[in-house]
């Protein structure tokens, strides 16, 4: 009861979803397969970080296609951001990516969701895991967590198959210099530069980013189901309560 | 079908799910009619196909089917004990 108090109070007109036509204000590639897109809503009810969107793209023959995108800004930011990776045979993306710009409009409703959340009132301590385009949901509490000069203790675990694919690379570095533990895992890593993991998240791995269950920490995990399976089994084999291990999965690792 | 941006969760499918129930349905848990677990609606698995089907993260087992039935429109079947709140 108290989450649903807690976005009602954040989100006090927040009614039937409606689809809303937004603007696209800010178009950018976010790495050589991601495109970051920054959306004007009008009348947007506001968000809580971890939250989604459904986006609808709707043809001149009226054919519609639907995806759902975690929202990447935080709540405090100005236009709604989403992060979208490109699938190269897929319906929606490459028009994302590729064809839309800025000042073009772009259908959406929301926000979406209320279990994958997390506001600073919850506080600490913050345990993300993410897996690829499954940071999107975490940057949004990350960029939460700063927009409000928290302190809480935050660690983020990051598994991506190269440097190169790692969203927000600058932005993370920031925020590890802002007190965020940042751990990378890259599985597919084969430059000589890389010194660090490059094996699927394990036992090991968990335990130097912590913390114990015992210090009782919000843990949220994103990312492909794999992933989300094996992490999510592997921390509560640790002790960590299921009701304090939240995820969300995406499709397949193409996803 | 392509395998594009999908969320294969029940917070993937709360804006389907949105145009039916008018609270946030997320958050609410559900008590499985097989295993007797308890789980948030969002911790569900979802799978996409013709319609969408909902199952136990524990057991597998369903907990929500939604489609559309010749002459009856929409269907939606719920299975279990859903916690509102």
């Amino acid at each position: 009861m108290e989450r649903t108090t807690l976005l009602e109070r954040l989100a006090p007109h927040r009614g039937p979803l409606v689809w809303r036509a937004g603007t696209v204000i800010e178009h950018h590639q976010e790495t050589h397969d991601a495109t970051t897109i920054v959306v004007d809503v009008p009348d947007w009810p506001g968000h809580l970080a971890g939250m989604h969107v459904d986006v609808r793209l709707t043809a001149e023959d009226g054919y519609e296609a639907q995806r759902s995108y975690s929202i990447a800004s935080a709540p405090e930011d100005t236009g709604l951001a989403i992060t979208v990776k490109r699938i190269d045979d897929g319906e929606v993306s490459p028009y994302l990516a590729d064809e839309l710009g800025v000042g073009d409009p772009l259908e959406l409703r929301g926000p979406i969701g209320g279990y994958f959340t997390w506001h600073l009132d919850q506080g600490g301590p913050l345990l993300l895991f993410g897996g690829g385009s499954g940071l999107v949901p975490l940057m949004a509490m990350i960029r939460h967590r700063r927009r409000e000069s928290s302190k809480a203790d935050t660690r983020l675990l990051l598994s991506a198959r190269t440097l190169a694919d790692v969203l927000y690379a600058d932005e993370l570095t920031r925020a590890a210099n802002e007190g965020v533990a940042i751990h990378y895992t890259l599985t597919s890593e084969i430059s000589d530069q890389w010194k660090g993991w490059t094996r699927r998240v394990d036992a090991e791995m968990l335990a130097v980013v912590g913390p114990p269950p015992v210090a009782h920490p919000l843990i949220f995990v994103c990312g492909p189901t794999p992933f989300v399976e094996s992490v999510a089994n592997q921390l509560v084999s640790l002790g960590h309560p299921p009701e304090r291990v939240r995820t969300e999965r995406f499709g397949p690792t193409g996803g | 079908m392509t395998s594009e941006g999908f969320h294969l969760d029940g917070n993937g499918i709360a804006g389907t799910l949105g145009e039916i129930f008018s609270m946030e349905i997320t958050s609410a848990e559900r008590i499985c009619q097989t295993c007797g677990t308890r789980s948030a609606i969002g911790a569900h698995r979802a799978y996409q196909g013709a319609g969408i089907a909902l199952r136990c993260p524990h057991c597998g087992d369903i907990a929500a089917l939604l489609g559309t039935m010749g002459d009856h429109g929409r269907v939606l079947e719920l299975r279990g004990r859903w916690v509102l709140g």
